[in-house]
C-alpha cells in the first residue's frame, strides 16, 4: 500500500475517541504552494508535458466537531510545462513538429473537509473538490535555435476544470491562536471535463485560529 | 486580689498550689455555657482548667483555700503590714498560739481569726486550731516581702469539697448532656427544615422567573484547555451559568478559581464543579479535569438583572493564577 493510501486509511479508521480537533474554531490560512506539474495540450503529439507550479492560497475553515474541519480554499498559481513535441505551422509554412512550452495561470476554488488527529501536533488529511480556471499562454516552440509564439504557434486560451485533491499534512499549534504546518498534496482534473491537469504540491502554511460568535 | 487553692499532698504533707475542683467547676460552668452549644463542650472544659491554674499562680497568691482531710500542718506567710484572716468550716473550739508576743490573734465571729505579726522580725510560730470537723496547725512565718503575704486563708474539708465537686461535675454532666441533646434536636430540626426552606425559595424564584437560555461563548488557553459556557438558567433574580471545561492538555487541570467579571468587579457567587477525574480536589482546588476529560460547572450570579446587556467574562484559573482561560463576550438577556 502506498504511503498516502496508508495514511488516508488510518485516518478514516481512527476511532472517534482519539480524534482531536478544535470544535467551534474558525481559521484563516495562508499557504505557499509549489511542486511538479503535469498537463496536456492540444498541440502536443507526445502526450502530457511536465513542469512546475508555484502559487499562493488562502483557506477559511470552521470545525463543527472535534474531528472534522470544513473549509474552502482559493488558490492562485503559475505553472509552466514543457512538451517533447507539438505540431505547429511556424511562420505560416508547412507543419513542423518541435518541442514547446506552455505557461499557465490558474485560479482554483475548492471546498474540502479536513480530518484532524491531534491537539498540539496535528496530523491532517484533507479531501477537496472544486473548479479551476486556467489561462494558457501561447505555446512557445523552439526550432532551429529560434523561439516562436503568438500567431506563429497558437493563441492563448482559457479553460476550466473540475478538480479533486487529497492532502496529508502535519500542523503544530504554537499558541491558542497560531498554527503552522506543512502538507503534501495531489490534485487532478476530473477526466472528461476540460484538459488534463495533474499536480503534486508541497505546502507550508500559517493559520490564525479563533472562536467566532454568530 | 487573686485566689488560689492549696491541696494537701498526702505523701509530702505539704500544700500543693493548683486549681480546686470548685474552680474547675466554676470555670466549667462559665465556659460550658458557650462550649456546650457545640459538641466539643467536654474538650472545652478540660482546656479551660489547664489554662486557669498557672494564671492564678503567676499573679501572686494573697488568698488561699486549703483542703484538709482531717488535720495537718500548713504554712502561712504573714507580714506586719497585713492582717491575715483565717476562715474555718465550722465553729472554732480551740485556738492556741505558740508566740502571743510576736503575733496578735483575734477571733472574728465564731469561724474565723485575724492574725497579724507584731514584729517585723518575728520568728516562726504556730497556731493550733480545732473545730468539730478538723484540727490544723497553722505555721506562721514572715513573708520575705509584702507581696508574698497571705491576707486570706480558708480551710475546707477535703471530703466535703470532693463531694461538692462530684455533685457539681454531675450537674455539669447532666447539663452538658441536656444541652447536647438540645443541640442535636435543633440540628435535626434544621436538617428537616432547611430543605423545605430551600424548596420554598426555589419555588418563589420559579414564580418570579424561570428561563433556560443557550450561551455560546468559548475560549481556550495555550495549554489546550477549552472552556465553554453552554447555558444560563435564570431563576428569580439570579442567573446560574453552566460551563464546560475540556482538558486537551496532557496534565490534569486543577480548577482553583472561577470569576465572572463585568469589567469592574467579580460577580461570581457560589461555584459547583464536577468531573470524571479520579483525582480528588485538594486544598484550594474546586475540581480536577483529567487529561482528555471533561468537567462541568455552575457559577451563580446574584442579582443578574443588574448585569443584563453587559459583556461578562468568565475567568477560570488553576492555583497560582496559572492555566488562565478567559471566556469573554458573555451577555445575559
Amino acid at each position: 500500500m502506498k504511503p498516502l493510501a496508508l495514511v488516508a486509511a488510518t485516518a478514516l479508521l481512527a476511532p472517534a475517541a482519539i480524534a482531536h480537533a478544535d470544535r467551534r474554531e474558525a481559521s484563516v490560512h495562508v499557504h505557499a504552494v509549489g511542486g511538479p506539474l503535469s498537463m496536456e495540450d492540444d498541440a502536443s503529439t507526445a502526450g502530457a508535458g511536465t513542469g512546475a507550479l508555484a502559487g499562493l492560497a488562502v483557506r477559511a475553515s470552521y470545525a463543527t466537531r472535534n474531528a472534522w474541519q470544513y473549509d474552502t480554499q482559493l488558490t492562485l498559481g503559475y505553472g509552466r510545462a514543457s512538451f517533447d513535441a507539438g505540431q505547429f505551422l511556424l511562420g505560416g509554412g508547412t507543419p513542423m513538429t518541435v518541442p514547446f512550452t506552455v505557461s499557465s495561470q490558474l485560479a482554483r476554488l475548492d471546498a474540502g473537509v479536513t480530518l484532524r488527529l491531534g491537539v498540539r501536533w496535528i496530523p491532517t488529511v484533507r479531501l477537496a473538490v472544486g473548479a479551476q480556471a486556467v489561462r494558457r499562454g501561447s505555446p512557445v516552440a523552439t526550432a532551429g535555435g529560434f523561439e516562436f509564439t503568438g500567431d506563429d504557434t497558437a493563441p492563448s486560451s482559457l479553460s476550466a476544470n473540475l478538480i479533486g485533491s487529497a492532502t496529508v499534512g502535519l500542523d503544530y499549534r504554537m499558541s491558542r491562536r497560531l498554527i503552522v504546518g506543512v502538507a503534501l498534496g495531489a490534485t487532478a482534473a476530473v477526466p472528461g471535463v476540460g484538459d488534463s491537469w495533474r499536480e503534486a504540491t508541497i505546502t507550508v502554511h500559517a493559520a490564525r485560529y479563533w472562536y467566532p460568535r454568530w | 486580689m487573686s485566689m488560689c487553692t492549696i491541696r494537701r499532698n498526702p505523701r509530702l504533707d505539704r500544700p500543693i498550689p493548683g486549681p480546686s475542683p470548685m474552680e474547675f467547676a466554676m470555670h466549667a460552668r462559665s465556659r460550658g455555657r458557650r462550649a456546650l452549644l457545640t459538641l466539643a463542650a467536654a474538650a472545652g472544659l478540660t482546656a479551660g482548667f489547664a489554662v486557669a491554674a498557672p494564671a492564678a499562680r503567676a499573679q501572686g497568691s494573697q488568698a488561699q483555700v486549703i483542703l484538709v482531710d482531717e488535720g495537718g500542718s500548713y504554712e502561712v506567710l504573714v507580714h506586719p503590714d497585713f492582717v491575715t484572716v483565717v476562715y474555718l468550716p465550722d465553729k472554732i473550739e480551740k485556738a492556741l498560739a505558740s508566740d502571743t508576743q510576736s503575733y496578735e490573734v483575734k477571733p472574728i465571729g465564731s469561724t474565723s481569726l485575724a492574725i497579724r505579726p507584731l514584729k517585723a522580725d518575728a520568728k516562726p510560730a504556730n497556731l493550733a486550731l480545732s473545730t468539730a470537723s478538723l484540727k490544723v496547725s497553722v505555721v506562721l512565718k514572715m513573708a520575705p516581702t509584702r507581696e508574698h503575704a497571705m491576707t486570706q486563708v480558708t480551710f475546707k474539708r477535703a471530703d466535703v469539697e470532693a463531694e461538692l465537686e462530684r455533685r457539681i461535675a454531675e450537674k455539669v454532666k447532666e447539663r452538658t448532656a441536656a444541652l447536647e441533646a438540645k443541640v442535636a434536636a435543633m440540628q435535626a430540626q434544621m436538617d428537616a427544615e432547611l430543605p423545605k426552606l430551600a424548596d420554598g425559595l426555589i419555588a418563589a424564584r420559579i414564580l418570579q422567573r424561570r428561563e433556560l437560555r443557550t450561551l455560546n461563548a468559548i475560549e481556550r488557553n495555550d495549554d489546550n484547555v477549552v472552556v465553554e459556557t453552554t447555558h444560563v438558567l435564570y431563576l428569580g433574580d439570579d442567573a446560574f451559568i453552566v460551563f464546560d471545561i475540556e482538558n486537551r492538555n496532557k496534565a490534569p487541570y486543577r480548577l482553583a478559581k472561577v470569576a465572572m467579571q463585568d469589567g469592574t468587579r467579580d460577580a461570581a457567587g457560589v461555584v459547583r464543579f464536577t468531573s470524571d477525574a479520579a483525582e480528588t480536589a485538594g486544598a484550594g482546588v474546586i475540581g480536577v479535569v483529567r487529561p482528555g476529560g471533561h468537567g462541568k460547572g455552575v457559577v451563580v450570579v446574584r442579582r443578574a438583572a443588574d448585569l443584563v446587556g453587559k459583556p461578562l467574562t468568565l475567568v477560570v484559573t488553576e492555583p497560582g493564577d496559572k492555566g488562565k482561560v478567559a471566556v469573554d463576550r458573555i451577555v445575559l438577556r
